[in-house]
């Protein structure tokens, strides 16, 4: 074995400073990968401790880091996530996304474990990353090119058909606060608005070739692992078939499918948008990410009545719900073309879907009218009118640039009960996981320092039965608990598991590859070479949830933001949850609990013991003082 | 069409979105495939019986369209649906 002491990282983070044009690289010890491991892990200390508070999120002073976990362009299927995150100018908060694809993993093999970009560029500007090498090149010639022409404008450039880019639209030039990043072109880091901090640096897109991966500590479990998942990967798990979305049927029947705008649970026409039926009639390929023989992702292809150009993609779950139920959207035709339009100007699906269905409820109840929307009837159901108007959110024009604030800040503006029409968790439009019956979600959403994220968050209905206890009894999570019930025990789950669920974004892991805890577990200490245990990467996990709280902390927020939008308090109007709510008394009840388990007090403000507990000492000083929101 | 078997089973179809495990005979995911079972079974007896150990990532089942518990004693002709309920993407 090569004498080393890192598997699975490089040992180099890249930094950039725009302004000054300055790159240079970063060598951290060893102490510093174990203590944060990657990923999430890596963008909450750096965030906390470079950055002044209250920096304005499109400006010289947020910092912009992608980062890659341990599993990040290893040889094994779920290896090809990386993260990325920034102040969120859509939230002003702690702001994080996270990508599949081939780009995280090349970035691995590149040379790099991170980048952290600084400053702003006074030209557009990309980042031109080979093999340890890195280079800035004017972009001006890209600048303002859609998604794929840019992508497709570089690899011809740098001669190079394999390049593998990170890339903004003109949503993220123009700074719409949903702007998304995308790898190579279909795979995006969609949340927060990381798109639009990118587009504030000038920075178009982080174009990266490497050739050598870092060793791993024991080849042979990750080969022996690889083997395994790609033997037994369709007998274990639905979604290689049709990708993400195949149940929607069954998330309808259980009231669990955003409609008109959080209104419903339930939607008549779900048949007709589910990813079996955009697959059956549109369908010209399944593809996948880095490693994985998955292959979960759909393309689609239409000529009429909306052509969509099939280097885009197709549309996953929360697209298809986003745009279709949650805007009483029944024709699958307006939900590919409108997936294709986010993918082009680059934005964020689920914000674009929530921020449509408000904007929908808006008009139907007057609070919009055809003077706001340029005539545009912009009721639930009108396919036409959501395309227009989204393409104008785009674009950042007429109507369209109120609704490229997001929800919630075009509620502010718009007035009058707009509030109670926008559903959001600190400005993040809420996904396609309806918290009436997920409840323990809900209370993920409320608190989760990034605002409401599915991914990190617990589905209650995989922890409503049985067997599954003896995988999950690993992590000492044994109860049966309801779905609909929120309670203390509800609380200790969405602690504890909730925390296992945190961890494939710090080890670079996809969700949707259907590993066991046992299996991450190994996985982890094969990489590395270093012991691992459950309560090990937990309290990574845990680490890095307690630093992005901070980093809130010192922006101003308080318990007050840690809550649902006032929809979700109120009954779903039929279907199998007629009548149900969150409860915002148990919410609060047991949000002071998972306070109280983090060892955060009733303010939710980290305990100096419990940050000496987790080796975060340093911390207490951001704590010092907190100061109001503005 | 209600289709009937010998006197002691009966027909039904099953469209399941959770894959058997280990593999059944005539299961493709999402389209219905006929499985005759004895009279009497439960809709939690059958999801055991073609789930197997995939039976954890039962989220909710249907009957006729219909939500249904696993103590619905099933009648000829049925047709049942098994979902996850965990999604996303």
């Amino acid at each position: 074995m090569e004498n080393r002491t890192l598997f699975g990282y490089n040992g180099r983070i890249l930094r950039v400073n725009l302004s000054e044009r300055d790159i240079s690289i970063e060598e951290p010890p060893i102490d510093y990968y174990q203590r944060y491991l990657g990923g999430r892990g890596f963008i909450a200390p750096i965030l906390l401790q470079e950055m002044p508070a209250k920096a304005d999120p499109l400006g010289p002073d947020n910092k912009l880091v992608f980062a890659l976990g341990p599993f990040a362009g290893m040889p094994f299927p779920g290896s090809a996530r990386n993260s990325a995150g920034a102040k969120s100018p859509l939230t002003f908060a702690f702001g994080e996304a996270e990508a599949g694809g081939f780009w995280g993993a090349e970035l691995k093999r590149a040379g790099f474990d991170a980048i952290v970009v600084s400053g702003v560029s006074n030209s557009p500007v990309y980042l031109r990353l080979q093999d340890g090498q890195a280079e800035l090149r004017d972009a001006s010639h890209l600048w303002g090119l859609e998604v794929a022409p840019a992508h497709l404008a570089l690899q011809k450039e740098l001669g190079d058909s394999h390049l593998r880019t990170a890339i903004i639209g003109p949503a993220g030039e123009k700074l719409v606060r949903f702007a998304c990043i995308l790898n190579d072109i279909t795979h995006a880091a969609g949340r927060t608005g990381l798109g639009a901090v990118m587009g504030s640096k000038r920075l178009k897109a982080i174009a990266v070739r490497g050739k050598n991966t870092p060793p791993m500590a024991n080849q042979e479990i990750i080969s022996n692992l690889s083997r395994w998942m790609s033997q037994n990967f369709k007998d274990k798990a639905a979604v290689w078939k049709y990708g993400t979305g195949h149940m929607m049927e069954g998330y309808s029947l259980a009231g669990n499918l955003p409609t008109f705008n959080f209104q419903d649970g339930a939607f008549e026409g779900v048949k007709e948008i589910t990813a079996q039926a955009v697959c059956e009639q549109f369908r010209v390929e399944m593809y996948g990410c880095y490693a994985c023989p998955v292959r979960c992702k759909k393309r689609v292809k239409l000529d009429s009545p909306y052509p969509v150009d099939p280097i885009y993609g197709g549309p996953e779950y929360e697209t298809l719900a986003a745009f279709g139920s949650n805007c009483g959207i029944s024709d699958p035709r307006v939900i590919c073309k409108a997936h294709e339009i986010c993918n082009r100007s680059g934005m964020d699906t689920i914000s674009a879907g929530v921020t449509l269905s408000f904007a929908m409820e808006c008009f139907e109840k007057g609070l919009l009218n055809p003077k706001d929307t340029d005539g545009v009837e912009l009721r639930f159901g009108n396919g036409q009118a959501m395309l227009k108007i989204l393409e104008l959110i785009g674009q950042k024009q007429g109507l369209g640039a109120l609704l490229s604030e997001g929800c919630r800040m075009a509620a502010k503006q718009i007035g009058r009960q707009a509030e109670e029409f926008a559903v959001h968790v600190k400005g993040l439009e809420v996904p396609m996981h309806d918290p009436r019956l997920k409840q323990g979600m809900g209370l993920h959403y409320s608190v989760h320092p990034a605002g409401a994220d599915h991914v990190s968050g617990v589905h209650d209905t995989l922890l409503e039965k049985g067997p599954q206890f003896e995988e999950w009894s690993t992590i000492d999570v044994s109860e049966s608990i309801p779905s609909t019930e929120l309670s203390p025990r509800k609380a200790r789950l969405v602690y504890q598991f909730g925390l296992w669920r945190h961890l494939p974004n710090y080890l670079g892991l996809c969700v949707l590859v259907p590993y066991t805890a046992k299996q991450i577990l190994e996985a982890a200490e094969a990489v590395t070479g270093w012991p691992m245990s459950y309560w090990r990467l937990m309290k990574t996990a845990e680490r890095g949830i307690t630093l992005a709280k901070i980093f809130n902390l010192r922006e101003g927020f308080t318990a007050e933001d840690d809550v649902l939008p006032k929809r979700l308090g109120m009954p779903q109007r039929g279907g199998n949850l007629k009548g149900v709510t969150v409860d915002f008394g148990k919410l609060s009840e047991a949000k002071e609990l998972y306070y109280q388990m983090l060892g955060w007090d009733e303010r939710g403000i980290p305990t100096r013991a419990r940050l000496v507990e987790l080796d975060l000492p340093w911390a207490a000083k951001y704590l010092n003082n907190p100061t109001q929101k503005e | 069409m209600i289709m009937m078997k010998k006197d002691d089973s009966l027909m039904v179809t099953v469209r399941s979105f959770i894959p058997p495990h280990p593999h059944t005979e005539g299961y493709e995911l999402g389209k219905p495939f006929a499985f005759e079972l004895p009279k009497g079974m439960t809709l939690g007896e059958l999801a055991e019986k073609i789930l197997s150990k995939n039976i954890n990532q039962m989220g909710i089942m249907a009957v006729n369209g219909k939500v249904a518990g696993k103590d619905q004693v099933l009648s000829p002709g049925d047709k049942i649906d098994f979902y996850a309920l965990i999604d996303g993407g």
